[in-house]
């Protein structure tokens, strides 16, 4: 007999089977069943801006900066310690160095930088806040090593002859009796200047270059070598004006904009259970005071989850990928929002998060940040850029220029039981 | 016989799988479909069986007719359903293959004492759907999958004092699983696809009571009554907001669920059988939410038998047992206001084999359910069920 209903058993598991869903075109059931797709906007609750008062280390910026714009004011500051390519006997005939541009910043019509180098009196690698505070004490400017127009330009390349002082100060560098924590290297500095010239900086491809033309004894020969930059960074000071009743978001000298959303009269009206299924920060611009890097534009302008608020500071969750880009204008340029899919599902996501703790408000901080394509790694602090973006507050008596978060949500199917 | 007990076992494990699709059996406030399957023999005779008087096969409800047996027996049962939907509009078709039953009795004492078990399908829900929203501002497609049934453990015990009359006592377990799985299909990088899930659980005892009684010569009558049993419905849902999973537990019951039926045998190869159950649903689950679409659920069914002759025979339908009925239901549910009802005409055979002691029980079924103008879809249907019912002798003496 076992034979038999083992053989129904397989029959059963042969003959089971499933079929697919099929299309309703007539709803037969209750329209609330299966919930709805609906979709609101949140202006926003307040706002604010904060001030981050440390520097950004500038040493592994991909460029370097030089001029000034506003009142912000930038100076490259380059050592060469690596002269192991050039014999000890080698006489140094003639030595230039070499930046790449890499666009620049201004705000009409510029007048060309009369650029100079000066040698730096103290070590700057370990600690450049330290140095850096009052620059102007660790530049020897009665030294003057070379001197050139720097005219803006995206692309042009610039190169600096050194005088005999210039010369002096690169032969003690490569003389192996002078260590390399014995070359300050030295800084490119200026007098007045209204916009900033970018040149490439060390690992951007565009490295500065030191060459070298030397010969050696009982040969007439000429030699050349060019030399990498081992260090390179630029000291900036100073920032730009804000206005009244306005937030910011800025690099170099950072502003973060604090946004406070209100949705506990989102919930409440659905019963506390929705499913947040795509969001949109729109975040109208005041352009009248805002300036843009017209490399970057707003391609690394984001909005992040706020972790910490405390009295005077701020802290961004900062896990990995968890940031969405603000990186799309609207059609009139009067506002920015999220236009990427993957962008709004991170930003809904940030927002599911808020509310599973159980808050019925989230705040979100806009900021600058460095690569924003970039969404494996930890955010961190833009520095190849200045940039600062003017946003209106919830106080702008035109609704319209407030900004705004658009969420589309699902109120979830109602039990049938 | 270890071996018996594992393939229980995983029948058990496989007794919960789905019915075939209707897409009455997603209508709010019920349980689904009621499942009413006395025996496939029964099931050939109009969905009939309370009374009939067989030492073969074992009725599902009415656990007072097992007192015919005198090995003990198994039975089990699958069934394959076909249905076609229609909707005015449109049509579409599904099949579905599962088990239809399980049960076991043992005689105690010959003709006197039997005890026994059976897992039988209480009610099914299975429709699967897609719901296309075009006209908002971002359409989407919900793919929606009400799946799952519940089903009717007992355990019990059957007396006979007299040779005309046999009690039933037994304790019911019902228990099963519901689950209503939304998948929400954006085809939008912007919009993350959405999954939500309704889990309605059911578990809680119950009594139950039959009585199979001759009341004259080729006259049986038989009869089921299930207490309400006290069911524990859980409700599970995992919060869209805060992403915890909540579980809503509720003390409820089922309604009172009892049938009656009467077999008569005119000739020594024919008998009729007619049966009635009904079980009211108008008060929903206890009152817990106003249920203004579910009504009283009741099935009529009668049948004609023919059987066949034991030992040789000549005459090909004397090999076998032919059977024919016809069955009208009322679901349980309105739409509209209007009932769903149910027809179907049902053939049957029985095929019998060891001398007799075991029966291959095959039923065929075809009929009608709703009205595509008064409820909005009509279903036709084909359901056929197979059983094997045997048995051998287990703890009894052999004289």
């Amino acid at each position: 007999m076992s034979k038999y209903f083992l053989l129904i058993i397989l029959l059963f598991l042969l003959s089971s089977c499933s079929e697919d869903p099929h299309q309703l075109i007539v709803n037969v059931y209750n329209e609330e069943v299966p919930g709805v797709v609906k979709d609101t906007t949140l202006l926003v609750m307040s706002d604010t801006t904060y001030f981050k008062t440390s520097r950004v280390n500038t040493q592994f910026s991909l460029r370097i900066g030089l001029g000034s714009i506003d009142s912000l004011e930038c100076r490259p500051i380059i050592r060469f310690t690596d002269y192991s390519t050039i014999p000890d006997s080698a006489q140094i005939d003639s030595a230039w160095i070499h930046l790449d541009g890499n666009n620049s910043l201004s705000k009409g019509n510029a007048s060309p930088i009369a650029a100079r180098l000066h040698p730096i009196g103290g070590l700057w690698t370990n600690n450049l806040d330290e140095v850096w505070n009052d620059y102007t004490q660790n530049i020897d400017r009665n030294t003057l090593l070379a001197e050139l127009q720097i005219s803006p330009d995206d692309t042009n390349n610039y190169t600096f002859t050194l005088n005999d002082a210039g010369l002096d100060l690169v032969r003690t560098w490569a003389d192996t009796a002078t260590t390399p924590d014995e070359n300050f290297g030295l800084i490119i500095d200026f007098d007045q200047a209204d916009f900033i010239q970018y040149f490439s900086a060390i690992n951007s491809g565009g490295d500065p270059v030191l060459l070298l033309q030397y010969s050696l004894p009982a040969d007439t020969t000429v030699y050349w070598d060019t030399l990498l930059a081992n260090y390179d960074a630029f000291i900036y000071e100073g920032g730009f004006p804000r206005q009244p009743n306005r937030n910011y978001a800025s690099s170099l000298i950072e502003y973060h904009s604090l946004l406070n959303f209100d949705f506990s009269g989102f919930l409440a009206s659905n019963n506390n259970e929705v499913t947040i299924l795509s969001a949109n920060l729109q975040l109208p611009v005041d352009l009248n005071y805002s300036l843009l890097d017209p490399l970057y534009d707003i391609s690394n302008i984001v909005v992040l989850k706020l972790d910490t608020l405390k009295s005077d500071s701020l802290v961004a969750d900062s896990s990995t990928g968890l940031f969405a880009r603000l990186n799309y204008w609207s059609d009139d340029s009067s506002y920015i929002e999220i236009g990427s899919n993957d962008n709004r599902t991170t930003l809904s996501t940030m927002i599911r998060q808020e509310l599973s703790t159980g808050k019925t408000t989230a705040a979100y901080i806009i900021s600058v940040i460095d690569d924003a394509s970039n969404k494996s790694s930890r955010v961190s602090h833009e520095k190849e850029q200045f940039s600062y973006l003017s946003f209106f507050t919830y106080r702008d008596p035109d609704v319209l220029r407030r900004a705004r978060l658009n969420i589309e949500y699902w109120v979830p199917a109602k039990p049938r039981i | 016989m270890k071996r018996i007990i594992l393939i229980l076992l995983i029948t058990i494990f496989f007794i919960l799988k789905a019915d075939a699709q209707s897409v009455f059996s997603g209508f709010e406030n019920g349980i689904g479909l009621r499942q009413y399957v006395t025996t496939t023999r029964g099931m050939g005779l109009g969905g009939t069986g309370l009374a009939i008087r067989d030492s073969t096969a074992l009725n599902s409800y009415n656990l007072a007719a097992w007192r015919y047996i005198d090995n003990t027996k198994i039975n089990i049962s699958m069934r394959y359903t076909y249905v076609s939907t229609d909707l005015s509009i449109q049509k579409f078709s599904s099949s579905t293959a599962n088990f239809a039953g399980l049960k076991l009795a043992i005689p105690i004492k010959k003709k006197r004492w039997v005890f026994g078990l059976s897992i039988t399908p209480y009610s099914s829900c299975n429709f699967s759907y897609i719901l296309k929203f075009q006209n908002t501002s971002r359409p989407y497609e919900e793919n929606v999958y009400y799946e799952g049934n519940l089903s009717r453990a007992q355990l019990g015990l059957i007396w006979s004092p007299h040779e005309r009359l046999a009690l039933s006592l037994g304790l019911n377990y019902f228990f099963g699983a519901i689950k209503d799985r939304y998948y929400l299909i954006f085809n939008d990088p912007a919009i993350v696809d959405n999954f939500y899930v309704i889990d309605y659980q059911f578990r809680g005892p119950g009594i139950g009571t039959g009585i199979h009684f001759n009341l004259m010569k080729n006259l049986h009558v038989g009869g089921f009554l299930d207490l309400k049993p006290s069911i524990n419905y859980t409700l599970v849902r995992r919060s869209q907001v805060s992403l915890q999973e909540e579980e809503t537990i509720t003390k409820t019951d089922f309604p009172l669920f009892g049938g009656i039926g009467s077999s008569y045998q005119f000739h020594p190869q024919w008998s009729v059988n007619a049966d009635f159950a009904i079980q009211n649903w108008e008060k929903g689950l206890n009152n817990q939410k106003k249920a203004e679409n579910i009504e009283k659920y009741y099935q009529l069914g009668i049948g004609i038998e023919h059987s066949h002759i034991r030992g040789k025979t000549k005459l090909f339908l004397n090999k076998f047992d032919t059977r024919l009925g016809f069955s009208y239901s009322n679901m349980g549910y309105l739409v509209n206001g209007n009932s769903i009802k149910e027809y179907a005409a049902h053939i049957g055979f029985g095929i019998p084999f060891f001398h007799d002691h075991a029966r291959l029980d095959l039923a065929f079924i075809g009929g009608i359910r709703g009205d595509k103008n008064e409820t909005l879809a009509e279903e036709t249907f084909f359901k056929s069920f197979i059983s094997i019912s045997a048995g051998e002798l287990w703890f009894q003496k052999v004289r």
